[in-house]
């Protein structure tokens, strides 16, 4: 296709004035694919145009449906465990080359989503065609769109693992020089210094999923650096963040809080990638199997701290308990006390009425008094 | 059964074609007698590939036939290798490992560097190393803590029990002391009732 453009943009050159612009502003990098698409689509037959367009819909769908592939088998990578590092050169094979193709994908939707913008315009009649091939296009960035949330989300899932070890055995290395820091901080930016003409954000991020809303051409302040090298993406100015996706990877940083990233995407393992590639030493190899035995120990350490502490509360309850028994105790001992007393008091009571009883004394001053009383009655009522 | 077979401390380095095993020592009692040679040959070559095959400063437990190899290799050449069977606790090994290896450079200097000959320094910690760590929860401190702790709150848990007994029984006395001392107090108005002027049976 680019082989046909070319021909044509000449021929345009040559006759026609520019008789409508695009409808978005052009780039100020690589315009030049830009105009051609443009011009081509005015000049071109409209059935050429259309049976072009679907096979590179065709082709794309196609590319899609392998990079998908590509990102199931990732997924299932980056989910093993093991203590092997090969894993690691693979999945980061695999990121390399899904992302190459996801770039390409993009670029290449972008193309075909202005070729129908442009051909509608030519189509008026055709509504049909035109809503179709815009369905296409919108369908087609949909499937593109899924594919590459999924891979930032299993990007970000490997970061986080590798974060979280990352982080723990520098808790437990503190002073080890054995142990090979993940020197991610110490590189510079890649493609952050050498695109800082333009663009209001510092540092390339990877935007994939927010380029996807249907192709909507955003606004031209949102521009972000695009860094050198990159063909294929000149369809203005709009798509700009979109086009953020090719080699636009984040300056290294295992940490995302250490640049302020626009963007939450850490992407450690492109980072790896390119310090391998960079200083063609992979230090981060060694550490994944390391990990393993660090994690462990620092586990190990956490459950004897944890179980401490549970002693300590188990401890504290004890002596809780206790001192709510004190109280129990007290009111025992008062409680036997007072039976004491009182026994003590009735027993004597007893004894008195004991000796009482077993005197006569007391006996006999009653049977008197009950015989004066008698005697007394007696006269009374006789007398 | 939790048991290592072998230890070994391995001069290595990327000069060298083949790791060369300073020392090794070898508690092969399971196996049968005639069986011994082939795995001891057996382990030297696993000790030495695995070593070949681990970064400097990098730990690596490599599973082969229902054993488990840890290897070690430090950053200045000293490599160690620990065969287990699949039950030691890798972190145990490390350790061990580790220990080893300071070990063995506090003994022997800097003469490992110069080893040339398999097997050729003499290192009687190593065997005591391996009986010692035979039983991986003695012989490593953090284990040894983890049962102490383990069994300190058992015997925590039961204190706690028997001190809600202790509750439940105090509640008790509570309840029946009261009770003894308002049966006194009946108990005493009688006696003093019969004690008093109503005299009359």
């Amino acid at each position: 296709m680019a082989e046909n453009r070319t021909t044509e943009f000449l021929n345009l050159a040559r006759s026609l004035p520019e008789a409508s612009m695009p409808p978005k502003p052009p780039a100020s990098a690589s315009s030049l694919a830009s105009n051609a698409s443009g011009r081509y689509a005015q000049s071109e037959s409209a059935v050429n145009q259309l049976r072009d367009f679907h096979s590179t819909a065709g082709v794309i769908s196609r590319d899609i449906a392998g990079t998908s592939a590509m990102l199931g088998e990732l997924t299932k990578l980056v989910r093993q465990k093991s203590l092997f590092h090969d894993d690691t050169s693979k999945i980061n094979d695999l990121v390399v080359r899904i992302k190459s193709s996801i770039e390409n994908l993009n670029g290449r939707l972008d193309d075909a989503g202005h070729q129908i913008a442009q051909q509608k315009r030519t189509f008026g009649k055709n509504s049909q065609v035109g809503q179709q091939t815009t369905n296409l296009v919108a369908q087609l960035k949909e499937e593109f769109g899924q594919a590459a949330g999924g891979f930032k989300a299993i990007l970000q899932q490997r970061t986080d693992v590798m974060k979280e070890t990352d982080d723990r055995k520098r808790q437990i290395y503190g002073a080890d020089e054995d142990v090979p820091v993940l020197n991610l901080e110490n590189k510079p930016p890649v493609y952050g210094e050498s695109s800082t003409s333009m663009g209001a954000m510092g540092f390339p991020t990877l935007d994939l999923t927010s380029g996807m809303s249907t192709g909507e051409p955003t606004s031209s302040g949102s521009q972000l650096p695009r860094p050198h090298g990159t063909h294929g993406y000149g369809d203005g100015g709009m798509r700009l963040r979109k086009t953020q996706s090719d080699m636009a990877a984040s300056p290294y940083g295992g940490t995302p809080g250490y640049y302020g990233r626009q963007d939450s995407t850490p992407l450690t393992p492109y980072d790896i990638q390119r310090m391998e590639q960079e200083s063609g030493q992979d230090q981060m190899m060694q550490l994944i199997p390391d990990q393993d035995y660090l994690q462990e120990r620092a586990n190990a350490m956490e459950t004897v701290e944890s179980n401490i502490v549970e002693l300590g509360t188990i401890f504290n309850k004890l002596a809780v308990m206790v001192n709510e028994h004190k109280e129990m105790v007290q009111r025992v001992e008062d409680n036997v006390d007072d039976a004491n007393a009182t026994i003590n008091f009735s027993l004597n009571t007893l004894t008195d009425t004991l000796t009482n009883l077993q005197s006569n004394r007391a006996l006999m001053l009653k049977i008197f008094s009950v015989i004066v009383i008698f005697i007394i009655t007696f006269i009374i009522f006789v007398a | 059964m939790v048991k290592v077979l072998a230890l070994s401390v391995v001069r290595t380095g990327t000069e060298l074609p083949e790791p060369i095993i300073c020392s090794l020592a070898t508690e092969l009692s399971s196996f049968g007698f005639f069986q011994r040679p082939s795995v001891k040959e057996m382990i030297t070559f696993l000790t030495k590939t695995f070593i070949k095959r681990t970064e400097s400063g990098q730990r690596q437990s490599i599973t082969h036939e229902g054993y488990v190899v840890h290897c070690y290799v430090r950053s200045d050449g000293l490599a160690g290798t620990v065969t287990t069977d699949m039950e030691y606790p890798a972190r145990v090994a490390f350790v061990l490992l580790g220990q080893l290896l300071e070990d063995f450079t506090a003994e022997a200097g800097d003469s490992w560097k110069s080893c040339t000959v398999p097997e050729s320094m003499a290192y009687p910690k190593g065997e005591e190393y391996l009986q010692k760590y035979q039983n991986p929860a003695e012989a490593d401190k953090v284990t040894k803590i983890q049962k102490d702790l383990d069994e300190t709150t058992q015997i925590l848990h039961k204190t706690i029990d028997s001190v809600l007994e202790r509750g439940v029984k105090l509640d008790n006395l509570v309840e029946r002391s009261n009770d003894l001392s308002a049966q006194s107090k009946m108990f005493y108005k009688q006696a003093k009732k019969t004690n008093s002027c109503c005299v009359i049976s």
